[in-house]
């Protein structure tokens, strides 16, 4: 080996050597110390420093795989009851079967006779059992089982009954999850003074998703981003969820979902959702939107059986934006209409502007004024011929109001109309330059004689009580069908905000509230709504699998989020 | 100066080879499955947190947008061990999987439970599975164990033990 050949393979030797060295020493870090999954992200993203794309995307997405999840799920159910052998007495119990409603489960079974089921969940008091029969009788089963309490074991009494009337009882013991954070993170410390005035059901409320009993126990929520907008009026007793991404403006998936999470269709609205959903004639359904650069100044009605996008007004178009007193005419969010109700028996429709202190009624689509329930001044010329003229003792104009709700016929006038406002009252005083009194909140029955074109005031609950419940935002208010009205109050001090919810009887004597917030340091808690129902419904069926899932999302709109 | 260039090149391959095999075992770890009864267990990775932190940003539904932070820690000395499983019932059956028979299991021979309350994994974007019994289909996502620091980077195992059998997969 001559000299510079020994040199070579010395080089050689020293490259092999820190090559083997430098590999091995990657391997092993990039293979070995490191934990399997380590520096891999999470699935999916927490919201933080999303566009509104990529937040509705996430969401559109969810969907997506929800419906994939809910298709699974079925064919599973399906699977068992054919293959398995359970019985009344040994039924199959899924907890949470489609995966975003943990207080509820399914109990799957056969009979050998047709017969109809009952269910019984126990309260820990009589007014907070969920009871329910469903009205078919069946051989093959799949019972719905609502109202479970989170974290136990809650023993749920099946009754069968056969259509000669035999009864069978059986006891299932269904352990539920312990609830998630940011529902174990609220307070509800409820009072219930009149328990037998008490108006059955629970209390859905609106930005938990979630409702809970007399006692302030949560009986139901809903794992996921939407915003809930419940009606019992909706078919057969389903919700309706939306998602989006900032809900005031862009694009929103509406679900029609029932309280297990079975999602019965999906569709899409390129003008946002931000307030409200009403039934209207037909089946449709009226929404409160955005389109442009000003924003929650739009109606739109879809058909939900199409998904099709049927009528729109631009209330921009009806309503001058002049009204110095109230909003500033410049501000996109001149409007902010809150609430939509049908007026049955017409194709009208009463409207609420919070801030244009106005509740109004039209026609729709095209939007004509039949009058308008608001302070006369700032109004221009050309709408006092719609202004109502107040008449009778003790009337005052709402102000920044909510939830205009018609009542039945309280007097048998084809003429009257009988409106609930939840009157927040912020520029009362403002309005009336009254710089020393003090704000506060009610709930008013107006009765408006549309022919005569006057409103007479014929209750009110809250005036009396001063500040103690003055929501400077948000709230609402509804009859219960006993006849109570049931409200929630967001109630501010300083820059904290906690919840109050009441129901009060006929003679304003309250016969329950719950006081409601969080357990950070401010407690802050904020809600907008709440609603008494009953968690089951003339909708509610043992025979869920047959219904699958209508997807009407748009192609186009899948395509152009990429999901596919 | 050939020979030098074909030794880099010898090496050089051995190199890729080292790290797309060490690379590969480490996602290969996703990939054991053990049967039990109706039931398939999968493990398919896991993590190590020392705690889980998250922006947020709510939108009231007056269009404000509320941004919050929020965090997740264990209790001192400990971390979160986040394991991604895929539990799925193979056939029709009344057997059930219990989380109680599930454990993640470190050198020593200690056992540890599942969290009882997990649900704070879905605050931070991971897709959780319940922690009531599964009876039904297919269940992909991750649960929590909080374990003693010093175990997490020693051998830990996935272990399962109910009526129908037990097994158990190595973590690492």
């Amino acid at each position: 080996m001559t000299k510079q050949e020994a040199k070579a393979a010395w080089i050689r030797g020293v490259l092999a050597l820190l090559t083997l060295i430098l590999f091995v020493g990657l391997a092993v870090l990039f293979g070995l110390f490191l934990p399997a999954d380590q520096g891999r992200e999470a699935p999916t993203s927490p919201k933080s420093a999303l566009t509104d794309d990529e937040e509705f995307r996430i969401k559109l997405k969810f969907v997506m795989n929800q419906l994939t999840i809910q298709s699974e799920t079925e064919k599973s159910i399906r699977a068992e009851l054919d293959n398995g052998d359970y019985s009344f007495d040994q039924p199959l119990v899924v907890v949470n079967p489609y995966g975003i409603s943990p207080l509820t489960a399914v109990a799957i079974f056969h009979t050998e006779l047709p017969v109809r089921i009952s269910v019984h969940v126990p309260g820990k008091c009589q007014i907070t059992d969920v009871d329910f029969t469903f009205s078919e009788f069946a051989t093959e089963h799949v019972v719905p089982i609502y109202g479970l309490y989170a974290g136990k074991v809650n023993p749920v009494v099946l009754t069968s009954q056969t259509k000669d009337g035999t009864r069978q009882k059986t006891t299932l013991e269904i352990e539920t999850e312990s609830l998630k954070n940011s529902i174990a993170q609220i307070i509800l410390i409820a009072d219930t003074a009149q328990p037998e005035q008490y108006q059955p059901g629970l209390n859905f409320t609106y930005e938990a998703r979630a409702a809970f009993d007399a006692n302030g126990d949560f009986r139901w929520y809903l794992n996921g981003d939407y915003r809930s907008f419940l009606n019992d009026e909706y078919a057969q007793g389903h919700f309706m969820m939306v998602l989006g991404s900032s809900y005031d403006e862009g694009s929103v998936i509406f679900l029609e979902i029932d309280p297990l999470g079975k999602i019965y269709k999906a569709f899409y609205s390129p003008y946002a959702c931000h307030h409200d959903i009403q039934p209207y004639s037909g089946g449709n359904l009226l929404v409160t939107g955005s389109e442009g650069e000003t924003t929650e100044d739009l109606i739109y009605e879809i058909n939900p059986e199409t998904g099709e996008i049927v009528n729109k007004l631009d209330l921009k178009t009806i309503f001058a934006r002049v009204r110095k007193g109230l909003t500033a005419p410049e501000n996109p969010d001149w409007l902010h209409l809150n609430a939509i109700d049908w007026v049955r028996g017409s194709s009208d429709i009463v409207i609420s502007s919070r801030n244009q202190s106005l509740v109004a009624r039209i026609s729709w689509p095209d939007g004509a004024i039949r009058w308008m329930l608001s302070d006369h001044r700032d109004w221009p010329e050309m709408y006092q011929k719609y202004l109502l003229t107040p008449v009778g003792e003790g009337f005052e104009w709402p102000y920044n109001q909510h939830a205009p709700y018609i009542l039945p016929d309280q007097d048998n006038n084809p003429d009257t109309i009988d409106l609930l406002v939840y009157d927040n009252g912020n520029q009362r005083l403002e309005m009336n330059g009254d710089d020393t009194g003090e704000l506060y909140t009610r709930l008013v029955h107006y009765q408006i004689d549309e022919k005569l074109m006057t409103v007479s005031q014929i209750r009110q609950y809250g005036k009396e009580l001063g500040d103690a419940l003055y929501a400077s935002s948000r709230g609402n208010v509804e009859p219960a069908e006993n006849g109570d009205l049931i409200a929630s109050y967001c109630i501010s001090s300083g820059e904290t905000y906690w919840v109050e919810y009441r129901e009060i009887d006929a003679n304003s004597q309250l016969v329950w509230q719950t006081v409601a917030f969080n357990k950070s340091r401010t407690g802050e808690l904020l809600e907008y709504r709440v609603k008494r129902m009953q968690i089951y419904n003339d909708g509610s069926n043992t025979s869920i699998l047959d219904n699958d899932a209508i997807n009407m999302i748009p192609s186009e709109v899948l395509m152009q989020y990429e999901i596919n | 100066m050939r020979l030098i260039k074909k030794t880099l090149l010898l090496w050089l391959g051995v190199g890729c080879f080292a790290v797309l095999f060490a690379c590969g075992g480490a996602g290969n770890a996703a990939s054991e499955t053990a049967t039990i009864g109706a039931w398939d267990l999968a493990f398919a990775g896991f993590q190590v947190k020392e705690d889980l932190r998250a922006d947020t940003n709510d939108v009231q539904y007056s269009g404000v947008s509320v941004r919050n932070q929020i965090s997740e820690s264990p209790d001192q000395g400990n971390v979160f061990l986040l394991v991604h499983i895929v539990v799925e019932k193979k056939q029709a059956s009344a057997t059930v999987f219990y989380w109680d028979g599930l454990s993640i299991q470190d050198a020593d021979g200690n056992n540890y439970h599942r969290m009882e309350n997990d649900s704070f994994l879905e605050n931070f974007g991971y897709e959780r599975l319940m922690s009531t019994d599964l009876t039904l289909g297919k269940n992909d996502g991750y649960i929590c164990f909080e374990i003693p620091k010093e175990e997490a980077s020693k051998p830990l195992s996935l272990c399962y033990q109910s009526d129908e059998g037990s097994c158990s997969i190595k973590l690492r």
